[in-house]
């Protein structure tokens, strides 16, 4: 793809307000996707360290740090800020930054919404957090939030609710806003099907968190209902049932799980063809393959339910569809190892953290296969097989993708190369650390650990001592990240316009800094 | 190249890893070897795939690594290439899912003539009932459970009088026998599983349901719940022993049926007084207690805790360690108590005597103990005035220094011990939260500020 | 060079949304705390203050945008394509409530029954139920009650809420057409239909707490009854005021007969609480 700029440098150059207020009422996509990275970055930290106080606790069997109502809100904290306050925040930020000037457009079809869907976002976290100071804690019933047990939540209940609500309330409002941009704002010549790879899987994330987050919303509501006001949705004496509040949960929760991982594929689906000097391998079949796979990820739900006694044909219905999923997601592995075949491949921060990303999203993705079997699923069910499972799609799979966009795209945002030899240090560290942390949660898990138990059986005291090492290496390695972006910030070798030598598309056709405001004039794309 | 040697070496690094650790599936102790079988298929299917790709990646790799004047191949589609891919995707797939659809059949076809019994789970322990003669489970509802019927059975129901009971966490299985286990929970979601049955399923609260398994080899395995059930999740742990068909029937045999338990004497507080006067030596007159002989006060103190721990001291589950002198004297004592009649009887006098809170003796940094209640509040109550459902026994108004030794005694392992000692095995756990003898002080001392609510208050607190 | 009007609008500074975000949060924080049983009475009134406030403020500054002509057709194609995924969104919501009323009807209750795997659930735990709609449970939680009859009220308000999707319809003709005399009358028709709509369904609940002993402790019947027709219910309000605004918009000479965007937008939202009603009539009401 090639593309013509008609960049004018002097006209509308209305830059940014000074101060805080710059960001405070900015409208500038950029400025928005830097608040998301920003204050997904510091979520990160916030729920890593929640990570490290149940590492903490795990190191050894027995109860030495925390006491088990507050490992549970640990637990439940932990995953409720690393799904809804930190990697899906980055992606958006992503999304902010980069659609608009991959597709050529000026900004955001909707940039007050735009500033809306970031501000909405501090007040949620803020409204969850709180809980934690309240008397009886946060919630402490996992971020699944299972009635009935989620109904003897204290005070936090109704703050925890609130804020699931308003978290929706951004994210639908952001992906409103990412599908009428990619839908109206394209540049003239820029085709769905030219379109890259990233503007793609984010389009098909936008649809699914449209129609999920709703659902979401909605069944914490009957919670809401049926603790306060005496409903009967998820108490059977009533004619209810709580395994309803399971499927409500995971027909939002499995398309939760493709929200978080499909604009990680289109980080890694830009990163691998620019370092392997080489367009990506079947362009087209990979839009084909995300649009089964999100498809797909509306009938598998019940998947995370084996166990609840569904009827027979649900359990069979489930079982084949969760398998069906294998094929388009191979179809992007394979397309991603074919991309390097052949190709003319380099090896900086970026190409590195997405082959991490392609072995151990593999793992993950394999490990997925096995408890998508509903027999064998009985051995790995909310055991730490499971933990370990979603943690090498998530960690090593989501979270090293943004990983990697953020090295990828930062000489774009700031105008300067980061430290490399540091980048390289800190995926190695983190790539190590990670295993470390993650692989032997399979083995204990296989041998019968439950999760979510502050303490456990002796026999397990090894591989779990093991796992928190490696938790508190891969923590204390993410402060490297903070300080290689920090000084890329503030200076270092000026980047040029294209940046990397197999970088293509109408990014980095701009300037590095991209300028305030791009593309005022549409881009024309042959 | 070191991301290719890396690669490589965790390549193999997994193989061996998978064939010479020992790391593996807990033996297997049922039926269920065609689990096992589905779990191998796929970790060879998966496993060849996962070696092969990063296989190719590594070459990649290492074969086209960026020099000055290479030039990338341009080939952003092969159509042939990425049908032959996909295919072979789904071989594998259906590879993997035809094993696990035929195990699946023969997991819900629970067969003909398989032994029903019944697991009830609830915060944070678990129960048993097996249907007795006439090999039918009474029913139940929530408005029959009380105290003197926990399992909630229906009086009425003919099915349920010949109920064998197990009040334990303990329960026998006869070997080589199919059983299917109906599951049912008293409040939240709970689940059933034994790692080396190969089973696991959710007890949901308002429905019954159920699993089955055949034990193929005799011992004791753990029993967990794998399903988030709240504060004391990690402590709701029981055992399966699997025993031989003769010795399970001795086992059962042991075990009182409902009607037993519905005929069981009431408890005679005139007869109860007789009873107690050897009590009264140590524990006082009025049950108050007296520190200088060890003896905690018993005086308000509710009745189903004073008689599981009596019961408790004569099957040797309490006072048995050599260390818990105190519990070994109490032991020995307890045989001035013939039978479980005498037992209620003097339970029911004890229930009479004045309820005066009892001297405070510890001191401690109360807030402080504050934040380490809220833990113990979920079974204790806020009031600390016991909560029957989660059988916590009363703490507030009673002898601080008891408590505090217990404490220490079950931190140290001379209390709770006892595998048959269910809810003693989980305070034990929950005491190791204390970390050390100001903490136990510091809690008992906030215990110690609990107002104590009068025996009517504490009536309606129950209701 | 291009001119103004060939160029995509973007505003540029906005305090509105992040003065929104925090009256949502004291709105939510007060109600919250109300739940647990404390006092919150200011913080819901200032929250709430706060959101009205805004959202007069902002949308206030989006129409003087639009009445100044601010807006090219492609700013005017982005606010179609996000309303319509709007309405989708709330369709999603709307859906899980049919869905856990399904759910209920088709399989809780023949469960609790007995049926499929689930006969020892009814003969341990529920013997002697037997499944039917309306239902509150095996437990009869609640107390005897009442089920809403479709046909009173419920018919009525069809009627209702079909003339009004009609009535509006006529104004959108009228508005393309240029007459604005038959587009304010029919306009302020169809919210006095709506008016009239939530006067009937406040009365038809008055009713059922009364005189039926339908409330939301009825069971799974009343569970599901009231949140249905009450998020309906909250939909026919917003949906109500919305369409006095564009009336008073209309009044003061807004739109015209090829930009008429937030017209639309209401009408569309109209349509989309029409809609649901009709499945409600259906499956809460009839069936």
């Amino acid at each position: 793809m090639s593309a013509t700029t008609t960049h004018d440098e002097h006209h509308d150059d209305h830059g940014p307000a000074k101060g805080i207020m710059r960001w405070i009422t900015t409208t500038n996509h950029k400025d928005i996707g830097t608040l998301y990275l920003v204050f997904a970055l510091a979520m990160l930290f916030v729920g890593g360290a929640m990570s490290l106080v149940i590492r903490a606790e795990l190191f050894q069997p027995g109860l030495q740090f925390v006491n088990p109502d507050f490992f549970n809100q640990m637990t439940t904290m932990h995953a409720l800020i690393m799904v809804f306050g930190m990697i899906m925040p980055a992606f958006v930020g992503f999304a902010n930054w980069m659609v608009p000037m991959m597709i050529g457009a000026p900004d955001m079809a909707l940039p007050r919404l735009n500033n809306w869907s970031f501000w909405i976002l501090p007040f949620a976290g803020t409204l969850l957090l709180s809980t934690l100071f309240m008397d009886g804690g946060g919630p402490a019933s996992g971020w699944t939030l299972y009635p009935p047990l989620v109904l003897q939540t204290g005070n936090a209940l109704p703050f925890a609710i609130f804020s699931v609500h308003l978290l929706g309330v951004s994210s639908i409002m952001g992906s409103i806003n990412i599908i009428v941009t990619i839908m109206n704002m394209r540049a003239p010549g820029m085709t769905l099907l030219k379109m890259p790879l990233f503007v793609w899987t984010w389009l098909i994330t936008a649809y699914l968190l449209i129609a999920v987050m709703p659902v979401l919303a909605g069944g914490v509501t009957m919670l809401l209902t049926d603790g306060f006001f005496g409903t009967s949705f998820f108490q059977a004496a009533g004619g209810g049932d709580p395994v309803l509040f399971q499927h409500i949960f995971w027909f939002f929760g499995h398309p939760e799980v493709y929200i978080i991982i499909l604009p990680a594929f289109g980080i890694i689906s830009q990163v691998i063809p620019t370092f392997s000097r080489k367009p990506l391998f079947g362009h087209d079949s990979m839009v084909y393959a995300t649009a089964s796979i999100a498809f797909l990820s509306f009938i598998v739900w019940a998947h995370h339910m084996f166990t609840v006694g569904m009827p027979l044909a649900g359990q069979l219905f489930f079982m084949l569809s969760t398998m069906l999923i294998a094929i388009p997601t191979g179809v992007k592995v394979f397309n991603w190892t074919a991309t390097m075949w052949r190709g003319s491949l380099s090896f900086e921060t970026p190409m590195l953290f997405a082959l991490a990303f392609l072995f151990l999203f593999t793992i993950g993705g394999f490990s997925g296969l096995m408890v998508a079997i509903a027999p064998a699923d009985f051995q790995y069910h909310d055991s730490y097989f499971v933990v370990a499972h979603f943690h090498y799609v998530l960690v090593p799979g989501a979270l090293f993708g943004a990983i990697a966009g953020a090295y990828y795209w930062l000489p774009k945002w700031t105008g300067h190369m980061y430290n490399e030899t540091l980048g390289k240090v800190h995926f190695w560290l983190s790539a190590i650390f990670v295993n470390l942390t993650f692989f032997p949660q399979h083995f204990v898990g296989l041998a019968g650990m439950p999760r979510r138990i502050p303490d456990y059986a002796t026999q397990f005291a090894d591989f779990n001592a093991i796992s928190s090492v490696g938790a508190f290496g891969f923590g204390f390695s993410q402060l490297l990240l903070v300080y290689v972006v920090i000084q890329c910030v503030r200076g270092g070798e000026k980047a040029s316009a294209q940046v990397w030598d197999g970088a293509e598309g109408l990014e980095w056709t701009v300037p590095s800094p991209a300028p305030y405001h791009t593309f005022e004039e549409p881009p024309l794309v042959r | 190249m070191a991301i290719a040697i890396a690669v490589i070496l965790l390549v193999i690094g997994s193989l061996l890893f998978h064939f010479l650790s020992p790391w593996y599936f807990t033996p297997l102790a049922s039926n269920w070897d065609t689990i096992d079988l589905t779990v191998d298929i796929t970790f060879w299917v998966t496993g060849v795939v996962f070696v092969l790709v990063n296989l190719f990646l590594a070459y990649c790799v290492i074969r086209y690594r960026h020099k000055k004047g290479l030039k990338a191949d341009y080939e952003p589609e092969n159509k042939k290439l990425e049908w032959w891919l996909t295919g072979i995707t789904t071989v594998g797939v259906v590879a993997m899912l035809a094993p696990g659809l035929v195990v699946w059949a023969d997991f819900v076809t629970v067969p003909e003539d398989a032994d029903e019994f019944e697991a009830v789970g609830q915060q944070w322990n678990w129960t048993f009932r097996f249907p007795g003669e006439d090999g039918v489970l009474g029913t139940t509802a929530v408005r029959f459970m009380s105290t003197e019927n926990p399992f909630g059975i229906d009086p009425d129901d003919e099915n349920g009088q010949d109920d064998v009971l197990i009040f334990d966490n303990e329960v026998h299985l006869p070997i080589n026998r199919p059983v299917k286990a109906l599951l049912r929970s008293k409040d939240v979601l709970h689940d059933f599983a034994v790692p080396q049955f190969r089973v696991k399923m959710d007890l949901v609260p308002g429905l019954v349901t159920y699993q089955w398994f055949t034990p193929t080899r005799t011992g004791n395995f753990d029993l967990l719940c794998e399903e988030l059930c709240g504060l004391a999740h990690h402590t709701m742990r029981g055992n399966v022993v699997v025993d031989e068909q003769a010795d399970f029937e001795t086992w059962l045999a042991g075990h009182p049926t409902f009607a037993d338990t519905q005929a069981e004497p009431a408890g005679d507080a005139t007869v109860g007084q007789a009873l107690y006067a050897p009590c009264a030596a140590c524990h006082g007159m009025q049950g108050e207690g007296n520190p200088a002989l060890n003896a905690p006060k018993l005086s308000g103190q509710e009745d189903w805790y004073l008689k599981r721990q009596l019961h408790n001291y004569k099957k040797g589950r309490r006072g048995a360690d050599p260390a818990d002198t105190n519990g070994m004297q109490m032991a020995a004592m307890v045989n001035t108590l013939p039978d479980t009649a005498a037992l209620n009887s003097v339970v029911a006098y004890i229930q009479t005597l004045p309820d005066e809170p009892a001297p405070t003796t510890i001191t401690g940094d109360a807030e402080r103990g504050k934040d380490l209640y809220t833990t113990c509040a979920a079974c204790h109550g806020r009031d600390g005035m016991g909560i029957w459902s989660v059988s916590a026994p009363r703490q507030a108004g009673m002898s601080d220094w008891y408590l505090a030794n217990q404490l220490r005694n079950f931190k140290a392992g001379i209390r709770g011990a006892h595998p048959q000692d269910g809810f003693g095995e989980q305070m034990a756990s929950m005491a190791m939260m204390l970390l050390n003898d100001q903490a136990i002080d510091d809690v008992v001392a906030y215990i110690n500020t609990l107002p104590v609510t009068s025996p009517q208050q504490v009536a309606n607190l129950e209701q | 060079m291009a001119h103004a009007q060939d160029k995509y609008y973007i505003p540029h500074g906005t305090k509105w949304p992040i003065l929104m975000s925090l009256g949502l949060f004291t709105l939510f924080l007060g109600v919250s705390v109300w739940l647990n049983g404390g006092n919150a009475t200011p913080a819901i009134i200032v929250g709430l203050a706060i959101v009205i406030t805004m959202m007069f403020f902002w949308f206030g500054e989006v129409i003087g945008e639009s009445e100044a002509g601010t807006f090219n057709d492609q700013v005017d194609t982005s606010f179609r394509i996000g309303m319509m995924w709007f309405i989708f969104s709330e369709v999603m919501f709307f859906a899980v409530f049919f869905g856990a009323l399904f759910y209920a009807r088709q399989l809780a209750l023949p469960w609790l029954g007995g049926e499929g795997s689930n006969f020892f659930t009814n003969l341990l735990l529920w013997e002697g139920f037997e499944s039917s709609w309306p239902s509150n449970g095996p437990a009869d939680v609640g107390g005897e009650f009442e089920p809403m009859g479709a046909w009173g009220i419920p018919a009525l308000n069809t009627a209702i809420l079909l003339t009004s999707g009609v009535t509006i319809t006529v104004a959108h003709h009228a508005l393309k057409e240029g007459n604005r005399r038959v587009l304010g009358l029919f306009l302020a028709l169809t919210f006095l239909l709506g008016f009239i709509f939530m006067g009937f369904q406040a009365y038809e609940y008055i009713h059922a707490y009364q005189e039926l002993n339908l409330t939301m402790n009825s069971g799974i019947y009343g569970s599901t009854f009231f949140m249905l027709t009450g998020f309906h219910g909250m939909h026919v309000t917003i949906g109500a005021i919305m369409l006095v605004v564009i009336w008073l918009r209309c009044l003061r000479g807004h739109f015209t007969a090829k930009h008429h965007f937030a017209f639309e937008a209401v009408a569309w939202y109209w349509h989309f609480v029409d809609v649901v009603w009709l499945g409600l009539f259906i499956f809460v009401y009839w069936l």
